[in-house]
């Protein structure tokens, strides 16, 4: 053990250090606040000095030397700031090259590109900009540098200026952007590709299908999944360029970019119905012919989301033997993508999935005939009025709930006598399952008293909830005194479906 | 005999300074790592702000899953605070895990949900739901009633309930921030690795503003108990967690919000009812799974804030929380003991678990004897006045040096305290709560080390005000 006079010194240079080291941390938590108050007084006065000029400018009303002339004015770093960041919130569509001629006039770019590339590099990019040139092939780098490249530290500082160059015109972006594919930075890369599917580059879509499929080979490449968003800031009117990849040899490759396709359609479809001359002639029947009846399942599924915006008898012809696959997970995105009126044709098979092996299949074509309007859910309603299926029923009387299709039921019951059999029929088999929660609810003043004491009546008879035992016991539980249990369970499926 | 008992308090005391010295030690080097994590994840999220996280591309559905037991004063504000995640594709699973208060009434109501058979399919064990409540208005919103059995028996009955490949763990007392789900995301997208945890900041609510279910200032509470539990948070998520995270050993995450991949959960079997701490039981079981496995894998923590808890407003309920988080560290590294200096673990076994076993767990027991034990050593004239001031200066100094580093850090991340009073405020308490409140904090947590000890595996539950009537009066202020 140290002696108490050692220990003492020990204690005080410790004392000293932490009273130091407290005083610095101080020092910088407040210079810290006094520098950012600094900062942000000139920044805010400079955005509200120069926001006429830069709204000006972006909207085509002042031209690009009096831009330049009245922005350069900005001397500070802080005013700099605010210009460059003025300037990139004001970029649309319609504005990118404008803008991006000014930041380049007003020197931005030659700073982004030195902080991006290092001060050689970029002035070889510049020349070979300004020439119109591609860039020389750059230099292979030190191992060592490589490395303490990918130290963070060192690598936000590049990031953050390969983001701003990402933000300019589509050719200035794709150009900085390729350099930056190979700077030895995680951080730095994922944001090039960011900026490559921002720029929506016709050339882009090869490239990121190219890292894309190293990506799906190495582990520690930014992930598919990255380069999937990336790709899917290309609109429907690029879809065209997809095509040459959609028979690539690598099959995860292949779900991916079917997978971006059909989050590209789904986007574009909320905001109009598609048509089948938004779709390129060779893409659709590239689908239609071999991605339908790809060998690899997951294509085989997502494709089935791209098929449903078609709308012709085709694709109705090839969701139709979707619907039959042998992967569930195929089937299950079958049903979800014949949600529309046009596939109303394919309510047999949609029926037909009810008693399939899978839950997740038989939800969804559950939903699906919900969704199909009063066509689909009468053929729902009339399958289930003599089901037999346990597995079927159940997540009919479901749908019945979730869905809120109980006043529909009620309304059914009051109308017309071919309309009020079904309706009693369907309330009696959910009573039957011991679903009948909805009943109580459906139990208005506005319902007539037929229908009213119809719904006691059946609400009396049901038997308790039973939906917490397993397939086996529900099954022996339902109507026990009867000789004739009603419901059955496919023995398949009883034994493949998990957690049933 | 009195020889004998100066000889053992002089042990002791050796023994106190040699663990003193140690975990300051880690804590110096953590606190480094953490300075370096978190300063350069702040400046690149700061200088690609559009990238993150609205940009994100590819959102895979996420179920919110909110086990509530007596929550009726703040769960309807965490249910409107989830649907207001600005997240496309999203479940929410309430799981009223038998509560006696009228926490389904008031869901009910808000929501208009009618009872209803739903299908529940189990995966995991776990006392099966006995109600169901849905409404077609509020499709993605399912509440399920179950007799009691624990936050994580809940959890699990959630999990048998969600569709989603991943899942939040969300606590019935925390606000999220609208874009708090998709930080989560982010990382696990971007990662090549299979990420199995994504978990972030989670910061006090107490004193903020809150309005339509979202804070919208951040501000100090009033009293002393709360400040210093700002400061304490801001110092676990601030130094601890980035820095664990960095070293890739993440520990403990919160589970007031945290999501996580859902099969690789089920296939390790779910949350565990034989801890009380579920969510730091399942970062453990999920490492060991994993690694068994031999599977590639990675947890991260995000240094962004994205929920906002309540903290405990009295003693006892403080001591309560931590009594049960004691005992939950205790009981989790209990349970997998065999992770310890088990070089299949690598660092982790090796580091990480017998660091939060023997310091975290077992030390909160030497520094509570040590905090008692030194007083007495310098009264009994074993250390000289000088001595024992310098060591009373220096655990101060340390202490305070830890907590103005996380300030600092605190400083460089979304949602600081605007207010430059706050920031002094802040610094006061980096310095006031070493001064009772931290050796308060260590006594509740030698507590849980002897109810360890003793064999307790009783949940201790913390009551919340909610943030139902603080918060409305606190509203009216703001929209005046």
């Amino acid at each position: 053990m140290l002696y108490a006079e050692e220990m003492m010194s020990i204690l005080k240079y410790l004392l000293a250090m932490i009273a130091a080291i407290n005083a610095l941390f101080l020092i910088l938590v407040f210079s810290r606040r006094l520098w950012r108050s600094r900062y942000f007084r000139t920044y805010d006065a400079a955005r509200s000095h120069h926001a006429s000029t830069v709204h000006a400018f972006a909207s085509d009303k002042l031209s690009l030397a009096s831009a330049r002339e009245t922005l350069g004015k900005a001397n500070s770093r802080p005013a700099q700031d605010a210009v460059h960041k003025m300037l990139l919130e004001a970029l649309d569509d319609s504005n990118r090259s404008r803008i991006s001629d000014l930041l380049l006039a007003l020197g931005f770019v030659d700073r982004w590109a030195v902080a991006a590339f290092g001060e050689e590099r970029a002035a070889e990019m510049m020349q070979a900009l300004s020439k119109e040139t591609p860039p020389s092939a750059r230099p292979a780098r030190n191992r060592v540098l490589s490395l303490a490249l990918r130290l963070r530290f060192l690598a936000v500082g590049r990031a953050i200026a390969v983001f701003r160059l990402g933000q300019l015109a589509p050719n200035l972006a794709f150009f900085f952007a390729q350099e930056a594919l190979c700077d030895p930075s995680f951080d730095v890369r994922s944001l090039a590709i960011v900026a490559i599917g921002r720029s929506r580059h016709p050339a882009g879509v090869a490239l990121l299908v190219g890292r894309l499929h190293t990506a799906v080979a190495a582990r520690h490449e930014v992930s598919p999944r990255y380069i999937k968003s990336a790709l899917l800031h290309y609109q429907m009117e690029d879809l065209a360029l997809f095509q040459p990849f959609l028979s690539h040899c690598q099959p995860r490759v292949r779900f991916f970019l079917v997978d971006t396709i059909r989050e590209i359609c789904d986007r574009a479809a909320s905001q109009a119905p598609l048509q089948p001359l938004d779709f390129p002639p060779q893409l659709s029947q590239q689908f239609l012919e071999s991605l339908a009846s790809d060998s690899f399942a997951d294509v085989r599924a997502r494709s089935a989301c791209v098929i449903k915006h078609f709308r012709t008898p085709q694709a109705a012809a090839a969701l139709g033997s979707l619907l039959q696959d042998g992967n569930e997970y195929v089937r299950m995105f079958a049903c979800r993508s014949v949600r529309h009126d046009f596939y109303a044709s394919l309510i047999p098979n949609l029926l037909a999935r009810l008693e399939d092996i899978s839950w997740r299949v038989r939800e969804d074509a559950v939903n699906s005939l919900v969704a199909l309007g009063p066509r689909g859910r009468r053929a729902m309603y009339t399958l289930f009025e003599s089901c037999t299926d346990l597995l079927a029923c159940e997540q009919v009387a479901e749908a019945i709930q979730r869905f809120g299709l109980m006043p529909e039921l009620v309304a059914m019951l009051s109308s017309s006598a071919q309309d009020a059999v079904l309706a009693e029929a369907v309330c009696r088999q959910m009573t039957l399952l011991g679903m009948t929660s909805g009943f109580k609810f459906a139990l208005g003043p506005d319902v007539p008293v037929r229908t009213c004491s119809l719904l006691r009546e059946l609400l009396a008879e049901a038997p308790r909830q039973r939906l917490h035992l397993s397939p086996r016991e529900r099954f022996e539980s339902l109507s026990p005194s009867s000789p004739q249990n009603p419901w059955t369970i496919p023995a398949i499926t009883y034994a493949v479906a998990r957690g049933d | 005999m009195h020889d004998a008992l100066l000889q053992w308090i002089e042990y002791f005391n050796q023994v106190v300074l040699l663990y003193f010295a140690g975990i300051n030690l880690i804590y110096t080097v953590l606190m480094f790592v953490a300075l370096y994590a978190v300063t350069f994840h702040s400046k690149l999220a700061a200088g690609t702000a559009s990238v993150e996280p609205a940009s994100l591309g590819v959102r895979p559905p996420v179920a919110l899953i909110v086990p509530a037991f007596n929550e009726e004063s703040g769960i309807v504000q965490t249910v409107l605070s989830l649907m207001k995640l600005n997240y496309p594709e999203k479940e929410i699973i309430v799981v009223d895990d038998g509560s006696t208060d009228r926490t389904v009434q008031r869901l009910v109501q808000h929501f208009q949900l009618s009872p209803m058979e739903l299908i529940y399919r189990e995966s995991l064990p776990a006392k099966p739901p006995c109600a169901f409540y849905a409404s077609p208005r509020y499709p993605g919103l399912v509440v399920l009633s179950k007799e009691n059995g624990g936050k994580s028996d809940a959890l699990n009955v959630g999990l048998n309930m969600a569709r989603s490949p991943y899942f939040c763990t969300v606590d019935a007392d925390t606000i999220i921030d609208p874009d708090g789900l998709l930080r989560l995301m982010a990382p696990i997208v971007e990662s090549g690795v299979h990420t199995v945890v994504s978990a972030g900041i989670v910061r006090v609510a107490n004193g903020s503003v809150i309005k339509d279910g979202r804070v919208v200032q951040p501000k100090l509470p009033d009293s002393w108990l709360e400040r210093c539990q700002v400061v304490e948070y801001i110092r676990t998520f601030l130094f601890g967690r980035p820095a664990w995270n960095l070293l890739n050993s993440t520990f403990i995450c919160s589970g007031a919000f945290c999501l996580m991949h859902r099969e690789t959960v089920v296939q390790a079997g779910g949350f565990s009812t034989d801890t009380v701490t579920e969510d730091t039981e399942m970062i453990t079981k999920l490492h060991r799974y994993m690694r068994d496995k031999g599977w590639k894998y990675r947890m991260v923590f995000t240094p962004t804030p994205v929920c906002w808890t309540e903290v405990p407003h009295s003693v006892s309920m403080l001591a309560k929380q931590r009594r049960r988080w004691q005992l939950g560290l205790l009981q989790t590294v209990g349970k997998h003991d065999s992770m310890i200096a088990n070089p299949r673990y690598r660092h982790l076994g090796l580091f990480t678990v017998p660091f939060h076993a023997f310091l975290e767990g077992m030390g909160a027991l030497i520094e509570t004897i040590g905090t008692i034990l030194v007083p007495i050593s310098f009264l009994l004239g074993i250390i000289p006045l000088s001595m024992f001031l310098l060591f009373l200066a220096l655990a101060v100094g340390y202490g305070t040096m830890l907590s103005v580093a996380s300030i600092l850090l605190h400083e460089r991340t979304q949602h600081r305290y605007s207010r430059i009073r706050d920031v002094f405020v802040l610094i006061l308490f980096a310095f006031i709560e070493n001064l009772g409140y931290r050796q308060m904090v260590a006594l509740f947590r030698a507590q849980g080390v002897l109810k360890y000890f003793l064999g307790y595996t009783k949940w201790e539950r913390v009551e919340h005000v909610g943030q139902g009537q603080p918060v409305t009066l606190q509203q009216k202020a703001f929209d005046a």
